[in-house]
């Protein structure tokens, strides 16, 4: 089964932030939940992602990203799709 | 015309309040109009001589942010560009001049000899003023601002509780509330809960830091005249200026909130009790926090994010990825974050500090979170830090924050080496020179302005259940304090705010010195 992009957001935030597997992310998860989600690390993420999804995003976008549910938007957009 | 002064307290603002209501129940357009006329009136009350300068600036960004709003809403990718660039080459131009001309001028003078310069005086708030339009630029191009009328525009760019030092505030945040129909409306909980911030505020400001300014002051100034100092007076230099500035600034910002929301309108938070942090990284996003996410969105972020993914897609080695994605955009950002806050070598200095301090956080929390990480692949038990290690990471904090103000604070880098000698102890522990400086009175000040600092809720805590400010519920679980009291319009609420204005405005008798952030 493919996964769905909120799996594939949890997995890289993992490898990212210092995070336990089994912590709860969801789409309002945002930076306030987690600790180490700041500009810095945030870039780091925006990355991984681009790599794992084969997208860009724009300068505007990754601004504008608040929450786990933005991010699974934008990257669907992108990827053209709600499950691929 | 300071927030913490007579003419103020009981001059301008109550006739402020009492014209824009009025108007307002007449009709939206003419408060609207009153309350613009009042700022750029509170502008000139300052240097009537640059309120054209101020005028021409909003005209300008309105006339640009116009033709951008529309490239935009056509699809004209190419124009929308061009517009913005022209737009923030001259807003930076303007900045650029009347801030640094000096600068540039003197240190060719030293170098080459000529380029002699009369002295370029900054006008108030350029600096505050002209980050915001620049914001307002940008959120024009990507889309986040919509055209509006001349007024609301004017409106926004002038609002005098913001004007001259900040909340640096977006578009978004500060428009739909001007458009929308309570704007102008008397709501009596909107003037209780922004009397109560501006009180708390001003006593922050009038009694807490200008109190401070009194000792600063001439512990400075002696680092400047006598070139050496004892332990004693270096520390008292550093501990003094850091609650002075902490209070002055954030005082300040507590006193913009509340005045906007006796206005009916919510800014975003400034400070969030930053020195409470545990790490530089959150010490950064919890001071002056509208200027940094302005630097974090258009400087370091614009900057970090090719370079990531340059040493991504090239397969960088650690050090190389590192120094593309971390080094080069904190350096960057934070340069200019000393740079914008003044034309001079301390800012430089200052701000290559605090890219050192933030880059070496970031190393040191990648290097724990791949340990931690190989742990838990290994399935075995991931360390939480102890109570012990906790304490330490927040006084290395609260010190390294304590030892980079003491640049920002003083006139030349060589004034600030002495203190920091004074520090290290290289020059005695006490110097005859220093005694007359060093009273009872200065360590009994320190003592309680710590203690409201690491105990007390700050401003919005206190006021957290009136939503404070525009931003409140990304903050309100954030840096809780060891003592919790929220404020309630009961008798102690009712008391409280009432002793708090009364002893801020007893202290402005004792005169005021200018807010620190007025100078930048």
């Amino acid at each position: 089964m493919p996964e769905s992009t909120l799996e594939a957001i949890k997995e890289t935030m993992v490898d990212i932030f210092d995070i336990d597997d089994d912590v709860a992310i969801g789409p309002d998860t945002s930076a306030a939940d987690i600790e180490e989600w700041d500009s810095l690390s945030h870039i780091r993420l925006i990355v991984a992602l681009e790599r794992h999804f084969g997208i860009k995003f724009k300068n505007a976008e990754v601004e504008g990203l608040k929450n786990v549910g933005d991010l699974v938007a934008v990257i669907d957009a992108k990827t053209g799709g709600g499950n691929a | 015309m300071l927030f913490s002064s007579f003419p103020f307290i009981f001059g301008f603002l109550p006739l402020a309040l009492l014209l824009t209501y009025g108007a307002g129940r007449w009709s939206r357009v003419a408060a609207k109009l009153v309350l613009t006329l009042l700022s750029l009136g509170f502008y000139a009350w300052w240097r009537p001589i640059y309120l054209p300068l101020l005028i021409g600036s909003i005209l300008f960004n309105y006339f640009v942010g116009a033709q951008i709003q529309r490239a935009y809403a056509s699809d004209h990718g190419g124009k929308v560009k061009w517009w913005l660039i022209f737009g923030l080459v001259v807003d930076v131009s303007l900045l650029g001049w009347f801030k640094y001309a000096n600068f540039f001028a003197d240190n060719l003078h030293i170098l080459f000899g000529g380029f002699d310069l009369p002295k370029v005086i900054l006008p108030l708030a350029i600096s505050f003023f002209t980050f915001q339009k620049i914001a307002y630029l940008v959120d024009s191009a990507q889309g986040d601002a919509k055209p509006m009328s001349l007024l609301d525009f004017a409106l926004f760019a002038s609002f005098f509780p913001q004007l001259i030092s900040g909340p640096i505030v977006h578009y978004k945040e500060m428009v739909p509330q001007i458009q929308g129909r309570p704007f102008a409306r008397w709501i009596p909980r909107n003037m209780m809960i922004g009397l109560v911030m501006f009180s708390i505020g001003l006593f922050k400001k009038a009694v807490i830091a200008d109190t401070f300014a009194l000792q600063v002051n001439p512990l400075y100034a002696e680092a400047t005249k006598v070139g050496a100092m004892g332990f004693v007076a270096a520390w008292a230099a550093a501990l003094t200026y850091m609650l002075q500035l902490y209070f002055d600034f954030s005082g300040y910002s507590d006193m913009a909130i509340g005045l906007a929301r006796m206005l009916g309108i919510k800014l975003p938070l400034n400070f969030h009790s930053p020195l409470r942090a545990g790490s530089i990284i959150e010490f950064w996003r919890r001071w002056h926090m509208t200027l940094q996410r302005f630097l974090t969105a258009y400087v370091f972020q614009p900057i970090a994010l090719p370079l990531t993914r340059l040493a991504a897609r090239r397969d960088y080695g650690m050090t190389a990825s590192t120094l593309a994605g971390v080094v080069a955009p904190t350096v960057t950002t934070f340069l200019i974050s000393g740079f914008w806050h003044g034309a001079g070598w301390t800012f430089i200095v200052w701000g290559l500090m605090h890219a050192v301090y933030v880059t070496t956080n970031e190393l040191w929390r990648g290097r724990r979170n791949r340990r931690r990480r190989a742990l838990r692949k290994l399935k075995k038990p991931v360390p939480e830090p102890q109570r012990a290690e906790i304490l330490f990471f927040h006084l290395l904090t609260l010190f390294v924050v304590i030892v980079a103000e003491v640049m920002f604070r003083a006139h030349t880098v060589s004034d600030a080496l002495t203190i920091w000698k004074g520090m290290a102890g290289t020059q005695g522990w006490i110097n005859s020179a220093d005694v007359p400086n060093i009273s009872f009175w200065l360590w009994l000040t320190i003592l309680p302005g710590a203690a409201v600092i690491f105990l007390m809720p700050n401003t919005q805590q206190i006021m957290g259940r009136f939503d404070p400010a525009y931003n409140w519920r990304d903050w309100k679980d954030t840096a809780r304090a060891p003592l919790h009291w929220t404020w309630r319009p009961n008798f102690l609420g009712i008391v409280f705010a009432g002793v708090t204005l009364f002893i801020g405005v007893m202290f402005v008798q004792r005169g005021q010195a200018v807010f620190l952030y007025f100078n930048f």
